[in-house]
C-alpha cells in the first residue's frame, strides 16, 4: 500500500483547453477538491467590437492583396498611409460608438491607441527619411487638439459684437492654431475681430496679421523633391518679414497681436508665454518649437527636439507609457513600440496590424546600417524584427480568433497570411479543434477543409458524425450515417454501415440515400452498393423489369456478398410477383444462383425462417419458369404473338400454379 | 483576458487528475474515492456540472484521459489496483447537439497485464488509430490497439517495452508524422541517483518496434509529469518536464542519420529552465499550437510560460487558487495603462485657460484604466 499512502500527498494538477485553462491547486478533504476553471473572454464578444474586429479584417485582406499585387517590390507609402487611415477610421468609430454608450473607459481606451497609431503612421509609414516630418506632425496634432468646432459656433452666433468672454475663447482658439502651425485657419478667424464695430487700428492689425499668417510657407510633402531649398528659402525670408514687421512696431499697442508675431518669428520668451495660453502639452509644445523654429528637421531628428522639450518642461521624469510609446517610434524602435502597445492593451490587434503594415512598406527589407549612414544618426533602426515579430502576432490573434465561436473563419485570413505555408499546420491544428456539433457545422468544416485539401480532417469530421450517429442507433441515423461514412471515405466503415442497413435492418434505403448514393458511388470497392441502389430504386418505382435486370447483372458479376444474398432476394420479391418482368436466361441465372448460393453453399445453415423464404423463393421461380414455357408453348402454338402478349398477363399466374 | 470559477468536485477523496476532452467543453476527473467525474460546460453560462460519476477502480484512480472523438465519446483510467480501463459513453436515440437526457458510460475493457500500479495512461495521437499507452511501476510500458473502433471490447497489446526504472508518467508526441517517426518519452519517480529519470521512444515501422533513443541525461530529478508540445512547423521536438523544476528539452532529429538500432540520431538540448515555481513542478500541459505551456507546483499557482520570437522562455502569468491572476507584462503593475491623465504628463504649469480645453479629444483620453493586462510579451 506504499503508493497508495503516498497519493494522499496533494499535487496541482493543470490542463489546458483551446479556451480556457483548469486547474487543482486546493485539495481539501472530506468536502472533496476544488477545481478552478479559467476560460478566456474574447475581446470580440464586447459591445461593437464584432464590426470593428470584422472591418479590420477586411482592411488587412486588402493589405494582404496589395502586397501580392506589387511583390517583390513594397507596396507605395501612399497607398499603405491610405490603409492605415482606414484602420484609424474604425478605431475611431468603434470609440464614439463606445461614447455613445457611456463606456468612457474603454473609449479612452481607443482614443489613446489612435493617437499612439497615428504618430507611428507617420514615423514608420507615411513620412520620407530624407524630408521634412513637420507637416504629418501638424495633422497629427491638428486633429487631436482642434477646439473650432467648440469655440466657433459661439463667435459665430454672438456675430460682430463678441462679449469679452467670447473675444478671450476666440483669441485662445487663434492662438491654438498659430502654436499648432495651422496658420491659415488662424488668419481666417482673425476676421471675427477685425469686423465693422472694431478700432480701426485693430482691423489694420487683423489685415497684416492675416497677410502674415497666409503667406507662411507650406512644405508639401507630395511635391518634397522639388521644392525643399525652395521652401527652406521662402519660410527664412516671411520669418525675415515677419521679424521687419514686428521691428517696425506694426502691431504695437496689441499684446496679443505682438505676441502672435513673436511666436511667427520664433522668439524664446513668446513660446515660453504660450503655455499661459492654453498651449498644455508637450506634444504641442514639440510642434510649436518645430513649426517656428526648426520646420525641416527629418524624422529621425525628432527624438532630440522633443526630449529637448520635455526637459525644458521638466517632465522627463513624468512620462507616462503614451509618451514613452511615442519616444520609442521617434527611435525607430518598432519592437518597443510594439511590445509597449501590447503591454498596454491585452491585444495584439494594434501591434499585428500595424507591424503588417510596415512590413508591407517594405521598411522592413532596408538594411539598417545602410540607413544610418544615410540619415548619418544614431536612431536605432532594429526594423529586422518586424518579420519575425509579424508572425509571431499573426499566429496569436489568427489562433484567438479560430478559437471563437462565431468569428473563426476570419482566422483563416491571419494565418494564411504567415509566410513560406507556416500558416498551414497552425490552421489544421486549429481546424481539428473545432467541434462539428451539428451536421450543418460539420458541412462548413468538411468544405473549407476541401479548400485547404486537408485530407484526413474531412475524414476525421465524416467520421466523428458518422460514429455519432450510428452509436445513437435507429434506421434513419444508420442511413444517414452511411452518408457521412461514404463521404470519409472509409470503406471498412461504409461496408459495415451497409451490413448494418442490409443485414441487420430490412434491407430498404430510403429515396433520398438512394440519390445520394448514386452520385457519390463511384469507388469500385463499393460497387455493389452502386449496383444495389439501382435495382432498388427500380423496385421501389415499380420497374419490375429494369429490377431484374439489375439483380441479374448483379449476380452474373458475383458482386453480391453471399451474406446478404437471401435477404436482398426475399426483401424485394415483389418483383418474383410478375413473371412478363423476365426475359431470355434471367430465371435460369437466378434459380442457378439460388440453388448454388443459398442451397449448396450454405448448406443447413439456416434458421427455419431462411428455410421458409428459401423455399418460397424457389416456388416462385419454378412458378415464373412454368410461365415462361406456357408462353412460349402458346406463341408456338397460336403463332399470333401480339395475341398472346395480350391475354397471358391474365391468367398466367393461376395456370402456372396448376401446372 | 481570463474568467476563473470554482467548482466543487464532490469527490471524496484527493483529485489525482482532471483533463479536457478534445475541446474543451468537458472535463474529467478522478479521485482516490475510486471514481470518475464528468463534467459538461453549460455555453451560456460557462458554468460546469458533473453529468457523470461512477466507481471506475477498485484503488486510487490515478489518471484520466480522453481518446480523439473520432473515435467517440472515449475514455480511459489507471489504477492502484493495477488495471486500467477503457470507458465509453453510451447515448440514446437523437440528433448531434441534442440535449440527450440518458447518457451512460459502460466500461468497455480492462487491461490486466500489469502486476503493480498502473501509473498513467495516454491515447495516441488519431493518425496511430485507437492506440492507448499504459506505464507502470513495474517498468512496463505496454501498447493496446482496439483495431475495430466499433467494438471497444477488443484491445490487443501490442508493444511491451521495458523501461526498467519505476514509470510515474508517460507523453506521446503529437506530431502528424510527416517527417517524424511516433515518439513516446516516458518519465520515472524513482529517487535512486543512478537510474535515468527519462527515456524517449521513437517507433520503427520497418522493424515493428519501439526504439530507444535517448535518456535525456540532463534531467537528473524523479519526473512527475511530460507532455510534448503539438509541433506546427517546428524542426524539432519540445518536452515539457516536470520535476523538482520545470524544464523544456528540444529533441532536433538528425535527418535520415539512424543508428545501429535503426533509430534516428537526435540532438537534445535543455532550452528552458525555470525554478521560480521554488518547489516541485507537478504538472505541465501545452496549449493546442504548443505557444503556451503551464506548470502547476507545489507553491499552489499556475504558472505560464510563453517562448517570444527569438525563442527565449519568458513567465507570462501567475494564476491563483482564488481566481486571481498576475501578468507578467512590464506595464502590468500600472493601474493606468496609457498614463494617467494627459495633463499630468504635459506641461506641468496650468493655468486658467487649460479649462477651456478640457473639451478637446484628447483632454478626454482619462485614464484606461479598466484595461486589464493579462498576457503576452513576445
Amino acid at each position: 500500500m506504499k503508493a497508495e499512502y503516498k497519493s494522499k500527498v496533494f499535487r496541482p494538477l493543470v490542463t489546458l483547453a483551446p479556451r480556457s485553462l483548469a486547474a487543482v491547486l486546493s485539495n481539501s478533504t472530506p468536502s472533496g477538491g476544488e477545481l478552478t476553471t479559467w476560460s478566456r473572454q474574447f475581446f470580440v464578444d464586447a459591445p461593437f467590437v464584432r464590426n470593428f474586429v470584422v472591418a479590420g479584417a477586411e482592411v488587412f485582406a486588402t493589405v494582404q492583396k496589395e502586397y501580392k499585387a506589387h511583390y517583390p517590390d513594397p507596396v507605395p507609402p501612399k497607398i499603405v498611409t491610405s490603409l492605415s487611415r482606414m484602420y484609424r477610421t474604425f478605431l475611431l468609430e468603434l470609440c464614439q460608438n463606445l461614447k455613445a454608450t457611456g463606456d468612457l473607459t474603454s473609449a479612452d481606451l481607443y482614443s489613446n491607441l489612435d493617437f499612439v497609431w497615428n504618430f507611428c503612421e507617420i514615423m514608420f509609414l507615411s513620412s520620407h527619411p530624407d524630408f521634412p516630418v513637420l507637416p504629418y506632425l501638424v495633422d497629427w496634432i491638428h486633429l487631436n487638439f482642434d477646439l473650432t468646432s467648440e469655440i466657433l459656433p459661439k463667435v459665430v452666433a454672438e456675430g460682430s459684437e463678441l462679449e469679452e468672454e467670447t473675444t478671450l475663447e476666440l483669441w485662445n482658439l487663434i492662438y491654438s492654431h498659430v502654436f499648432h502651425g495651422t496658420t491659415r485657419e488662424a488668419a481666417r478667424l482673425l476676421s471675427y475681430l477685425g469686423g465693422e464695430s472694431a478700432s480701426s487700428t485693430t482691423q489694420r492689425h487683423v489685415a497684416l496679421m492675416e497677410e502674415l499668417l497666409s503667406k507662411r510657407p507650406e512644405f508639401r510633402p507630395e511635391d518634397a523633391a522639388s521644392s525643399l531649398t525652395e521652401f527652406e528659402a521662402l519660410f527664412t525670408a516671411w520669418q525675415e518679414e515677419c521679424v521687419n514687421r514686428l521691428e517696425n512696431g506694426a502691431f504695437s499697442g496689441s499684446p496679443n497681436f505682438t505676441l502672435v508675431c513673436k511666436i511667427l518669428c520664433g522668439d524664446d520668451e513668446a513660446f515660453a508665454s504660450a503655455v499661459a495660453r492654453g498651449l498644455i502639452t508637450w506634444y504641442e509644445y514639440m510642434v510649436l518649437l518645430l513649426n517656428y523654429k526648426y520646420p525641416t528637421i527629418r524624422p529621425a531628428q525628432l527624438k532630440a527636439y522633443a526630449v529637448r522639450t520635455l526637459q525644458q518642461l521638466d517632465l522627463v521624469d513624468k512620462l507616462e507609457a503614451r509618451d514613452a510609446i511615442l519616444l520609442h517610434a521617434m527611435d525607430l524602435d518598432v519592437v518597443s513600440v510594439l511590445r509597449e502597445i501590447t503591454a498596454v492593451w491585452d491585444n495584439p490587434w494594434v501591434a499585428l496590424h500595424l507591424s503588417d503594415l510596415i512590413f508591407a512598406c517594405g521598411r522592413s527589407s532596408i538594411s539598417t546600417s545602410a540607413q544610418k549612414q544615410r540619415r548619418g544618426d544614431d536612431a536605432s533602426f532594429d526594423f529586422a524584427c518586424v518579420v519575425p515579430l509579424r508572425n509571431d502576432f499573426l499566429l496569436e490573434y489568427g489562433t484567438t480568433l479560430m478559437e471563437h465561436e462565431t468569428l473563426w473563419q476570419m482566422g483563416l485570413c491571419y494565418l494564411d497570411a504567415l509566410p513560406d505555408g507556416k500558416g498551414r499546420p497552425v490552421i489544421r491544428t486549429c481546424f481539428q479543434h473545432r467541434n462539428p456539433f451539428s451536421e450543418q457545422e460539420a458541412q462548413k468544416l468538411v468544405q473549407i477543409a476541401e479548400r485547404y485539401g486537408f485530407g484526413d480532417e474531412i475524414k476525421g469530421i465524416c467520421r466523428q458524425i458518422c460514429l455519432s450517429k450510428l452509436k445513437r442507433g435507429g434506421s434513419s441515423q444508420a442511413q444517414n450515417a452511411l452518408l457521412w461514412a461514404i463521404k470519409a471515405g472509409d470503406e471498412a466503415l461504409t461496408t459495415r454501415i451497409v451490413d448494418k442497413i442490409l443485414f441487420e435492418g430490412d434491407a430498404q434505403i430510403d429515396v433520398a440515400l438512394l440519390d445520394a448514393l448514386l452520385a457519390n458511388v463511384l469507388d469500385a470497392s463499393l460497387a455493389f452498393l452502386h449496383e444495389f441502389s439501382i435495382f432498388r430504386r427500380a423496385v421501389s418505382e415499380g420497374r419490375g423489369r429494369d429490377g431484374v435486370v439489375s439483380l441479374c447483372s448483379m449476380i452474373k458479376r458475383g458482386v453480391i456478398p453471399k451474406r446478404l444474398a437471401i435477404k436482398i432476394l426475399s426483401k424485394n420479391e415483389s418483383i418474383f410477383d410478375d413473371g412478363s418482368n423476365f426475359e431470355g436466361d434471367d430465371v435460369t441465372t437466378l434459380m442457378e444462383y439460388v440453388q448454388r448460393t443459398l442451397v449448396t453453399q450454405r448448406g443447413d445453415d439456416y434458421n427455419s425462417e431462411e428455410e421458409r423464404q428459401v423455399t418460397d423463393l424457389n416456388r416462385k421461380l419454378i412458378k415464373i419458369r412454368a410461365y415462361r414455357i406456357m408462353c412460349e408453348f402458346r406463341r408456338k402454338a397460336t403463332g399470333a404473338e401480339e395475341e398472346e402478349e395480350d391475354s397471358n398477363t391474365e391468367f398466367v399466374y393461376g395456370e402456372a400454379d396448376d401446372y | 483576458m481570463f474568467v476563473a470559477r470554482h467548482i466543487k468536485t464532490e469527490h471524496k477523496d484527493l483529485i489525482h487528475d482532471v483533463a479536457y476532452d478534445f475541446y474543451g467543453t468537458r472535463m474529467a476527473t478522478c479521485s482516490s474515492d475510486q471514481t470518475v467525474r464528468i463534467w459538461e460546460v453549460d455555453h451560456a453560462t460557462g458554468n460546469w456540472s458533473c453529468t457523470a460519476c461512477w466507481k471506475a477502480h477498485s484503488g486510487s484512480v490515478w489518471k484520466v484521459t480522453w481518446a480523439n472523438p473520432e473515435f467517440g465519446q472515449v475514455l480511459a483510467t489507471c489504477s492502484f489496483d493495477r488495471t486500467a480501463a477503457v470507458w465509453e459513453e453510451v447515448v440514446g436515440e437523437g440528433n448531434i447537439g441534442d440535449k440527450v437526457s440518458a447518457t451512460h458510460w459502460v466500461k468497455r475493457t480492462t487491461l490486466v497485464d500489469s502486476r503493480t500500479s498502473v501509473t498513467d495512461v495516454k491515447f495516441a495521437p488519431k493518425y496511430l488509430g485507437l492506440v492507448l499507452a499504459a506505464c507502470s511501476a513495474d517498468g512496463f510500458v505496454r501498447i493496446y490497439e482496439a483495431p475495430d473502433v466499433m467494438n471497444l471490447t477488443q484491445w490487443s497489446l501490442q508493444y511491451e517495452v521495458s523501461a526498467k526504472f519505476s514509470c510515474s508518467c508517460i507523453a506521446w508526441n503529437p506530431t502528424y508524422p510527416r517527417h517524424f517517426a511516433p515518439i513516446i518519452a516516458v518519465g520515472s519517480d524513482d529517487t535512486s541517483p543512478d537510474t535515468p529519470k527519462v527515456l524517449v521512444y521513437e517507433f520503427n515501422e520497418n522493424l515493428r518496434r519501439w526504439n530507444k533513443i535517448d535518456s535525456l541525461q540532463d534531467v537528473t530529478e524523479p519526473v512527475n509529469d511530460l507532455s510534448f508540445a503539438p509541433n506546427l512547423g517546428r524542426s524539432y521536438h519540445l518536452l515539457g518536464i516536470a520535476g523538482k523544476d520545470l524544464k523544456v528539452v528540444s529533441l532536433e532529429p538528425q535527418g535520415m542519420e539512424e543508428d545501429s538500432q535503426g533509430a534516428t540520431r537526435y540532438i537534445v538540448r535543455t532550452v528552458a529552465k525555470c525554478s521560480e515555481h521554488n518547489s516541485t513542478v507537478w504538472r505541465v500541459a501545452w496549449n493546442i499550437t504548443g505557444t503556451i505551456l503551464a506548470s502547476s507546483g507545489d507553491d499552489g499557482v499556475v504558472r505560464l510560460w510563453k517562448g517570444n520570437y527569438i525563442g527565449n522562455w519568458k513567465l507570462v502569468s501567475i494564476l491563483r487558487g482564488d481566481g486571481t491572476q498576475l501578468a507578467m507584462t512590464e506595464a502590468g503593475a500600472s493601474a493606468s495603462p496609457f498614463g494617467s491623465s494627459p495633463v499630468v504628463s504635459s506641461i506641468a504649469t496650468t493655468s486658467s485657460s487649460t479649462a477651456t480645453t478640457t473639451a478637446s479629444r484628447f483632454m478626454k483620453f482619462a485614464a484606461a484604466s479598466g484595461v486589464k493586462q493579462d498576457v503576452v510579451w513576445h
